[in-house]
């Protein structure tokens, strides 16, 4: 019995061990390419998503959860169903949202935050983050997951993001989570699930 | 129809409406010590409040959730947008308010200063004060009581609770809120007015 639970302890933390167990990936050109391809190969994305919003100050996590539709090249929609609906649309650079009825419409040129929000999102879904000259890349793996580590190098994005962590599923290539962390010790993590690759997406998505 | 009975039948609606509707004073009795109602928002020590909240100020439109969160002697508040982007962050206490983070774009004193300030009515005693005035109209009972900074506020009580507070220092600086309970001990809904910037936030519970 002794023998079955100190097995059942080595074997628990060597899987919690390999989760956290990143690694610099030592050959970046073939990761890279390999997200590369898939980010070519991508047209349309559709997912559920899970955010916890974790705000230190506070000591509190914020849950939300919605649906995620991404269309080459620029159109998304971002729709929150718990616990408030809440959606946002870009759409040729147009941002239009609509917060529980009431709508809103605005030019992403016109935001400068907006819009490198927007960018890392479409990044991150299509994979195409590694050629980023906005920040600096880092790239890193465990068994499960590709890790690509972002830090921004212009300060207007930097005092609002400190670091962003993206997990690219190692089998799919398909983004898993993201990690916002902010200068404050707060982040976002959101979630990917349901994925379904380059099904059609009625055009209605991307308007309110 | 002649010129006379037009006159006479414009002069009697004018009469009619200018001296038929009574006004109805209110007889203002003092009371001591404070009066007999609470904050409209009551946490428990490290309770925490959340609220949907949409801001208006001078055209521009902030949405997101409050979080209201009681730390003993203070009450720490955060607004944080849907999408995960922190608008700031702020302690309150009876004396004013600090702020921990604030995102540039919206680091403006006067709105801080409102925000702050309507966030103390709903969650400062006003039972404290001393000396405050009441006076009672159709349901509701009405309390008077003024601030050492010049402050002046109304609070209307119905059952018990405050739905409506009024707050004046000067004839434009005037700060409303009004709350909806739907039979639970804190507001269901909130809505606050200020129109010396013109700021109006409305806030529903999550």
């Amino acid at each position: 019995m002794k023998t079955f639970f100190a097995l059942l302890i080595c074997f628990l933390y060597v899987t919690a061990y390999s989760q956290s167990d990143f690694r610099p990936v030592s050959d970046i050109e073939t990761v890279g390419s390999k997200l590369d391809n898939m980010a070519k190969s991508l047209n349309t994305i559709q997912s559920d998503f899970h955010q916890e919003k974790y705000m230190d100050f506070l000591d509190v996590t914020l849950e939300s959860k919605g649906k995620f539709w991404f269309q080459k090249e620029n159109s998304l929609r971002w729709q929150y169903t718990e616990p408030y609906n809440y959606i946002v649309i870009v759409n040729d650079g147009v941002v239009q949202i609509s917060d529980d009825g009431r709508n809103q419409e605005f030019q992403v040129k016109g935001n400068k935050i907006f819009e490198q929000v927007n960018n890392i999102i479409v990044a991150s879904m299509s994979g195409d983050v590694i050629d980023n000259d906005d920040f600096d890349v880092k790239l890193f793996e465990n068994d499960e997951y590709f890790l690509v580590k972002l830090k921004p190098l212009k300060k207007d994005i930097s005092k609002v993001i400190h670091e962003m962590e993206m997990y690219f599923d190692k089998s799919s290539l398909h983004i898993s989570k993201i990690i916002m962390n902010e200068p404050n010790n707060d982040y976002t993590l959101i979630r990917y699930t349901n994925r379904k690759i380059n099904e059609p997406i009625p055009s209605s998505v991307f308007s309110l | 129809m002649s010129r006379f009975p037009r006159q006479f039948l414009a002069f009697s609606i004018i009469s009619f409406l200018l001296f038929s509707c009574q006004t109805h004073k209110l007889i203002w009795e003092e009371e001591q010590p404070g009066p007999g109602i609470s904050a409209p928002l009551q946490l428990e020590k490290g309770d925490r409040a959340m609220y949907k909240a949409n801001l208006e100020v001078f055209r521009n439109n902030l949405s997101g959730v409050f979080v209201i969160l009681n730390a003993d002697s203070l009450y720490k508040v955060g607004f944080v947008s849907e999408m995960g982007v922190k608008f700031f962050d702020m302690k309150i206490d009876e004396d004013g308010y600090e702020v921990v983070y604030c995102m540039e774009a919206i680091n403006r004193k006067p709105l801080l200063n409102s925000i702050a300030r309507s966030l103390q009515y709903i969650l400062e005693d006003p039972g404290k004060h001393d000396g405050s005035f009441y006076a009672t109209k159709s349901n509701d009972t009405i309390y008077k009581l003024a601030d050492n900074d010049g402050w002046k506020r109304k609070y209307f009580v119905e059952s018990g609770r405050v739905k409506r507070i009024e707050a004046k220092k000067l004839i434009r600086n005037r700060v409303f809120l009004n709350a909806g309970y739907n039979n639970k001990n804190q507001p269901e809904n909130i809505i606050f007015l200020q129109r010396g910037i013109r700021m109006r936030i409305e806030m529903n519970k999550l």
